[in-house]
């Protein structure tokens, strides 16, 4: 998303940073939306594989997918900590 | 001269245009560089987190539920760690046939 349509609060926030700062917001967002989209991704196609039996998928809010797709992400931050810890040894 | 992005597509160019800015100078320019330096080391990390979910999430839940289980965790846990001793050790482990036999 590079549209430029801010709200006041960031036209003036915008305006006090530097041309450094502006870059490595930019920066920043692209890295976000990558690794959103690379994440949506995995978790799609993981998901999928869990929930499709049958030819049926619960794509509703209590369903298998709206589980993996939680499930899943609570495995992502237990990896995250769990390396974490490790380093720390 | 320009920061160097390194990698998929950042461009700096476009970057630039989405910044509004112009041409930065010198300082600006390492203030940037280093920024984005640091900014992929983290993403590494992320990336090999990443990686070993998808593996432990395979080995380890069969059925999402409402929690990940007590068995669930201890599996995913210890899969991590698993993963990690194995980089190790294939690695440690190529290096070694490499020096030995020049392969």
């Amino acid at each position: 998303d590079t549209s430029g349509e801010l709200t006041p609060e960031q036209h003036v926030a915008r305006a006090t940073l530097s041309q450094a700062d502006k870059m490595k917001q930019v920066y920043q967002k692209q890295l976000a939306s990558k690794y959103l989209n690379d994440l949506a991704s995995t978790v799609t196609d993981k998901c999928f594989l869990k929930c499709a039996q049958d030819g049926m998928l619960d794509t509703s809010d209590q369903g298998c997918s709206a589980m993996c797709c939680d499930r899943y992400l609570d495995t992502f931050e237990l990896v995250r900590r769990t390396l974490q810890t490790r380093n720390r040894r | 001269q320009h920061p160097r992005a390194a990698s998929e597509g950042f461009r700096i160019e476009n970057m630039q245009a989405a910044a509004g800015v112009g041409d930065l100078d010198r300082k600006s320019v390492k203030e940037v560089q280093s920024f984005i330096e640091h900014q992929q080391q983290i993403q590494q990390i992320q990336a090999v987190v990443g990686k070993i979910t998808e593996l432990c999430w395979d080995k380890c839940v069969s059925k999402p539920g409402k929690d990940l289980t007590e068995s669930e965790k201890n599996c995913i846990a210890n899969c991590s760690e698993r993963f990690l001793d194995t980089s190790m050790f294939v690695v440690n482990r190529i290096q070694n046939k490499h020096k030995a036999g020049g392969q």
